[in-house]
């Protein structure tokens, strides 16, 4: 039995997935173009471990801040959003200033969210941030080159940031050298 | 046909045949008759499914390859050419009414479309939540189910969008402010109420294996909350009027479309499952909390009002002087025990779930024996034995030593399997009174 309508659904159907993807690409693009571009310093567990398939496990330093170290707006509880005040640091990276609630109206800091994995209770314990960026995807060619990475040079993610503290990867760099560039599309 | 029918009927013709019931030539009408009738789906055509799922997963393994040299949007590009080739052969093969064809085509043109998310979201390096990606998967192929009538996509939509259930659940699993997901109810009736329009028996076994899912997840997450036991009451309480309802439908004009034994099989299914943890939990839960007042509990209003829904099916159906009135009255039975049950706080009746239980099994086994559901019956078998053990677990060491227990498990269960088939065939034999 032949279905009336059906090579109009298929081109609806077809249009409607296509502009899907198609928004997906282009809001990603969009904010490469229009945020804030900070770098982060991000450690590793193991450097064995550096590549499973072809991703860098990301840890980024701002997302493990030792108690008593860092000021907070109120108390965290496990699971709470947070959002990271940034700042330059001394060095190449940007680092963590305060932790917040909310961004605070009017300002014009840079924040990036996560979400709070463990609250500390005493001092020489830290407070553990996930964030959305945990692993950087790489062509297997790049991805033999980072094998050569020590454990004495200084990974770094570069973000681009929007005002609601969420970003997309820019680029990746060590000890300063960007060895990865995004592009727009 | 199903292979089983065609032996049964051969076999029982060749009885009718012995029998003088019918004579030989009609028993050869009856052969070829059921012989002519064929399945809706031929074995090419499960072949050509199967074979376009393989396509699916070749798609997403050339996908999760990496494919080093091409620009990233030549790649995306590729994909979507890939998409539109899928749905526009779709609309070629409808055009020539092949109809399983057309939607197996479709349901690649949605394999596609998930594994190019997945591959946007990889090269683009997307960071977010999984179940964001499985859910615009899972959005896209329940359009493609809508609006090209494809139960195949229904199938992959309903699956995504319990794999999004899994992965959201899995997430808040082990915190207690976890959250119901309330929202793949939408979504999962949004599914059903498009199975019941393509007719889609697949479906419905998929729906009903996701809402099983669904259940015990939500279950697991509201474990730490001390209205667990009551909001298990309340849930199960559904299923009794589920399997009503298939009775009354099987009995009265299968409104369901033949999927009356389906439901009566998963709900049989879930019940057993809900009240093996509500023993496991404790119905004493209840107990415990004694100032947690029975008229502020939404979920016992939700079980009364299952009880009112019963009770109209069953005054319905002695209306209609319907044959089922037996088995419509027990479910009616239930959600009023139940009541009783979670009415009980404050008051510690010790096995009260545990003999519920038994209660319960004793009448699957005898409702799939009244209803030639075997499934039904076995599984009261098997929910009996279940339960036995249970009880064993909480008695062994206490109530009663555990030589006496498997004594009293033994002489039960065996008593039970070997007299009451004996006790239902006897009754099966006798005239029915009219």
């Amino acid at each position: 039995m032949v279905r009336k309508g059906f090579f109009a659904g298929a081109i609806l159907v077809m249009a409607l997935q296509t502009a899907a993807i198609g928004a997906m690409i282009y809001k990603r693009a969009m904010q490469l173009q229009t945020g804030a571009e900070v770098v982060l310093e991000s450690g590793f567990v193991d450097p064995r471990d550096l590549f499973r398939g072809h991703y860098v496990t990301l840890r980024l330093r701002v997302g493990d801040l030792k108690f008593g170290e860092i000021e907070t707006d109120r108390k965290f509880s496990r699971r709470d959003f947070v959002f990271v005040e940034l700042k330059k640091g001394d060095g190449q990276f940007w680092v963590a200033n305060k932790l917040w609630h909310e961004i605070p109206a009017g300002t014009d800091k840079l924040f990036i969210r996560g979400a709070i994995t463990r609250v500390p209770d005493k001092a020489g314990q830290s407070y553990r941030i996930g964030f959305a960026y945990d692993r950087y995807f790489a062509p297997k060619k790049r991805a033999k080159e980072l094998e050569k990475f020590r454990r004495d040079q200084k990974l770094g993610v570069i973000l681009s940031l929007g005002k609601n503290g969420l970003g997309v990867i820019k680029g990746i760099t060590v000890d300063g050298e960007i060895i990865y560039n995004e592009p727009l599309y | 046909m199903q292979f089983g029918y065609q032996t049964r009927l051969e076999r029982d013709t060749k009885r009718w045949i012995e029998k003088e019931l019918i004579d030989a030539d009609t028993a050869d009408a009856i052969i070829s008759e059921s012989r002519s009738q064929k399945s809706g789906y031929s074995f090419s055509s499960i072949v050509i499914i199967l074979g376009v799922i393989s396509l699916c997963f070749a798609a997403m393994t050339f996908v999760a390859a990496n494919w080093e040299e091409m620009p990233k949007i030549m790649r995306v590009s590729l994909l979507l050419a890939g998409m539109a080739i899928a749905y526009l052969a779709s609309v070629l093969a409808n055009q020539r009414s092949m109809p399983v064809i057309a939607d197996a085509f479709v349901l690649l043109g949605c394999g596609i479309f998930g594994a190019t998310i997945m591959l946007v979201g990889q090269m683009y390096h997307m960071q977010g939540r999984a179940q964001d990606a499985v859910l615009l998967w899972a959005g896209g192929s329940l359009l493609a189910a809508l609006v090209l009538r494809a139960s195949t996509a229904l199938w992959l939509a309903i699956a995504l969008f319990g794999l999004w259930m899994w992965f959201d659940s899995i997430e808040k699993i082990d915190f207690k402010e976890a959250q119901i997901n309330l929202l793949y109810l939408v979504f999962w009736f949004i599914c059903a109420a498009l199975a019941w329009w393509l007719r889609s028996r697949m479906s419905a076994h998929l729906l009903l294996i996701s809402i099983i899912g669904w259940i015990f997840i939500t279950v697991f997450i509201l474990t730490e909350r001390y209205d667990t036991p009551i909001f298990l009451t309340g849930l199960y309480a559904f299923w009794f009027v589920a399997i009503a309802m298939a009775i009354i439908s099987h009995d009265r004009g299968q409104w369901l479309r033949g999927a009356e034994a389906v439901v009566i099989r998963y709900s049989v299914m879930i019940i057993f499952g809900i009240v093996t943890l509500w023993i496991v939990e404790g119905a004493s839960e209840l107990a415990r909390h004694p100032t947690y007042a029975v008229s502020e509990n939404r979920y016992l209003l939700s079980m009364v009002a299952m009880l009112i829904v019963a009770l109209a099916i069953l005054a319905y159906a002695m209306k209609q002087k319907s044959s089922q009135i037996y088995d419509l009255a027990f479910c009616a039975i239930w959600i009023g025990a139940s009541i009783f049950i979670a009415s009980s706080v404050g008051v510690r009746i010790p096995y009260l779930a545990e003999a519920f239980g038994i209660a319960l099994s004793i009448w699957f086994i005898r409702m799939g024996a009244r209803q030639d559901i075997p499934e039904v019956t076995r599984m009261g078998y098997l929910g009996f034995v279940l339960i036995m053990l249970l009880i064993y677990f909480r008695t062994a060491q206490s109530l009663l030593g555990t030589t006496g227990f498997y004594l009293t498990a033994g002489i039960l269960m065996v008593a039970g399997a070997i007299f009451l088939p004996k006790l239902f065939r006897t009754k099966k034999t006798e005239p029915e009174v009219a």
